[in-house]
């Protein structure tokens, strides 16, 4: 990237980081500089930089000492489609290494308007505060009287006090509260930035909420042009079937999406199988929700897919329940994975997790371990406080996502994630913990496609789908395509371990970009190799900011974004080679049934694609750390010579 | 000409379930009075009632049919539900006539 001229004013930034001292009671404002701008850009890119060079490698997850950064990109606040994501960085309580989790709705765009990119919040407040921004002033305000209150009440309070819905806000639950380790940050009611226990880390800072509101400009360099190229990527998100699809159902159509033979596999009963017979998918599908729940389709900031359901349960058990927020990875989470197929569960499940400030994926694997725990006769009635957790009970998940939060009964366990609760616990109880480096698991699919599963353990927070794991093999797209797109022929086959390496680290450097751009990954290559590509996010980034930057300068955006991330993780967390393997169950335990039976992740193939993945790196095979040449030819000296004085470079 | 201090709405409209309250309208809006993304210098407003879901569209004073604009009003033009084009068009449509 080239930046010229220094002392203009900012376009596409807005041009102040904001920093927020929770133990002095004091916020201060500083330029973002081109520091910060040339190495980060924005977002998640910057978050990183700062967590990387002020959160020292011994810092405490929950203590003092660690930062919770709130990143809102270049673009964020302008007409580019899905450009109102907020970036939240973090040491992550279960990994004990980097989170970059990101959230939706309107609050990142309200950032930029009040005028700021970033957000830094730092330190331990005396008493539970919220932290008040309103067009460049910022006030961190005492409000014991918040704690305690769910993440809805906490809205409802502050646009009270405040003055209305105009506030955007985002607010831990009694979960975050409680220190619960997978306790996450909630904007607006039904938008997370749900992995890796923001809330957690606010909850030790007693930061209740943060609330916005901006009346600015956000001005972008090249209006005329901008808006022309714009016009473009519009057009291309019209023209895809693939949002189209998303257009109806969100992410919840994939549930189910593999007809009557399970071809779209799932986790089932916490990963023993991938195969749900047809007659309880087809209650779980998505039109079932939309007739029988469905208020209206929401949509975050500027975004023409409009994914998200407001859905209100009208009667029954759970009737009273309304919420948005429902995707795939809920329908998973209290359905297949626990055997449940009753549609209103799993709405109430959601707007209980909601309410309470938990991750859905977190709340998922330690809730599907106790259950198959107490199928085995691991736990019993006495351990349980009388609650039977068989497959497909319903009844017990919202008294075990309330212990979870309030960290009471069996939920004091579950509150630190399945790792820790499995090594608590003990007898013989790890086995069934699906975890990767401490942070829990909840995705589709991972026997069967072998690159969406490589992408998902080797993801820099800790296991997850939203960093490498490619969905190419489920479209199945054709040799030719993969070739021109990604350079590897067998990106549409689900079942091939060859070339993968490269098509994971191909998404983790572009998808990594788009977060520091603050985009959705729902009108990029993720969903859609028809949709905006590393060339289109790098024309609308120079546009709007002026700088000039191509495709490739992106996509080495995306690889620094990827290499501060490797790089905090090993100082922070030692995490080696071995640390990149997938759970035992998915390497030994094959699928019991469908069209994937008898399969399963082979551990030498395992083997040959972390070799290629450090290999194209430029990591060590053995101990899977990174060399000088990688991060010199990058221009991260900086985090070679901390590596090199920890002894942790290669 | 911005909308800065834009006074009470001239319309207001309960939407009853066509607009996602994405604010794409509103921030087009902005950006043909100011070539700048700024909801608060916008003639349209999106307003979400949390609770009940219901979501208002607002229209102020400073709309004026986006005459200059080849394509047409900017709002129309960024609206991504097909359903709702014809409700902003009318709204539009009104205040350009003065009505």
């Amino acid at each position: 990237m080239i930046m010229r001229d220094p002392g203009k004013k900012p376009r596409g930034w807005v041009g102040t980081i904001l920093r927020a001292d929770l133990t002095r009671r004091k916020t201060t404002t500083e330029l973002l500089g081109r520091y910060y701008q040339e190495n980060g850009v924005g977002g998640r890119g910057i978050g990183q930089i700062v967590m990387f060079e002020e959160v020292e490698p011994a810092s405490d997850a929950l203590g003092p000492e660690n930062k919770v950064i709130l990143g809102a990109g270049p673009l964020v606040g302008t007409l580019a489609p899905t450009c109102g994501r907020m970036s939240v960085e973090t040491k992550n309580p279960l990994t004990g290494g980097l989170t970059s989790s990101n959230m939706g709705g309107h609050i990142a765009a309200e950032m930029k308007y009040a005028g700021f990119d970033a957000i830094v919040v730092e330190g331990v407040a005396s008493e539970p505060s919220v932290l008040v921004i309103r067009d460049g002033v910022a006030s961190i305000e005492s409000m014991p009287e918040l704690w305690g209150k769910t993440t809805f009440q906490t809205e409802e309070a502050l646009h009270a006090r405040l003055g209305g819905s105009g506030w955007r806000v985002a607010s831990i639950g009694p979960a975050g509260e409680n220190l619960v380790r997978g306790a996450c940050l909630i904007g607006e009611r039904g938008r997370a930035a749900g992995r890796g226990g923001s809330g957690a880390v606010l909850g030790s800072k007693k930061l209740k909420a943060i609330a916005v509101r901006g009346s600015g400009r956000v001005q972008v360099a090249h209006p005329a042009e901008f808006l022309r190229e714009v016009r473009e990527c519009w057009a291309k998100i019209d023209r895809s079937g693939k949002v189209a699809g998303l257009r109806i159902g969100g992410t919840h159509w994939a549930s189910g999406a593999g007809g009557d033979q399970g071809l779209r596999s799932q986790a089932v009963r916490n990963y023993r199988d991938e195969f749900w017979p047809a007659e309880k998918t087809e209650r779980i599908r998505q039109p079932v929700f939309r007739d029988m729940f469905e208020v209206r389709r929401l949509a975050c900031f500027n975004c023409p897919i409009y994914c998200s359901h407001f859905y209100r349960v009208s009667s029954g058990r759970y009737a009273g329940t309304a919420c948005e927020g429902i995707q795939t990875n809920t329908i998973r989470a209290f359905g297949s994975n626990l055997d449940i197929d009753e549609p209103s569960a799993i709405v109430a499940a959601q707007e209980l997790c909601s309410q309470l400030g938990i991750d859905v994926d977190m709340a998922a694997a330690t809730v599907a371990w106790a259950f198959e725990l107490y199928e085995r006769g691991i736990l019993d009635t006495s351990d349980t406080a009388g609650l039977e957790l068989r497959w497909g009970n319903h009844e017990p998940v919202p008294v075990l996502l309330t212990q979870i939060a309030y960290r009471e009964g069996l939920g004091a366990l579950l509150a630190d994630g399945v790792k820790r609760a499995a090594q608590v616990l003990g007898r013989g109880s790890e086995r069934y913990a699906m975890h990767v480096k401490g942070a829990d698991l909840n995705e589709q699919g991972m026997r069967w496609n072998k690159a969406w599963a490589f992408g998902i353990v080797t993801s820099s927070r800790g296991g997850g789908h939203l960093d490498g794991a490619p969905q190419t093999g489920f479209w199945h797209i054709p040799a030719e395509l993969g070739v021109e797109k990604f350079g590897v022929p067998s990106a549409g086959d689900p079942a091939a371990y060859a070339d993968n390496a490269p098509l994971v680290v191909w998404y983790e450097d572009y998808k990594a970009a788009i977060d520091a751009l603050g985009a959705c990954y729902f009108t990029s290559y993720w969903e859609d190799v028809e949709l905006l590509s590393q060339h289109d996010y790098a024309r609308l980034f120079s546009l709007a900011t002026g700088e000039e930057m191509d495709g490739d300068g992106l996509m080495a955006v995306g690889r620094r974004i990827q290499e501060t991330a490797k790089a905090f993780n090993t100082l922070h967390a030692g995490f080696t080679r071995q640390d990149d393997f997938p759970p035992r169950r998915l390497l030994e335990e094959p699928a019991l049934s469908g069209a994937y039976q008898g399969e399963k992740l082979d551990p030498v193939m395992w083997n040959s694609m972390l070799d290629a993945y450090y290999e194209a790196h430029g990591w060590d095979k053995s101990t899977g750390l990174q060399t000088r040449e990688c991060l010199v030819r990058l221009g991260l000296e900086g985090i070679a010579r901390k590596l090199a004085e920890h002894g942790a470079l290669w | 000409m911005p909308a800065t201090g834009r006074g009470l709405p001239i319309r207001k409209w309960l939407d009853e379930g066509l607009c996602t309250a994405c604010r794409s309208c509103e921030i087009a809006c902005a950006f043909h009075h100011t070539s700048a993304f700024a909801p608060s210098e916008s003639s349209l407003r999106i307003l979400r009632d949390m609770n009940t879901c219901e979501v208002t569209i607002e229209l102020y004073r400073s709309c004026d049919g986006c005459l200059e604009e080849t394509g047409g009003p900017l709002c129309i033009e960024f609206c991504a539900r097909d359903v709702l084009r014809p409700e902003l068009l009318r709204l539009v449509s009104d205040a350009e006539n003065g009505h």
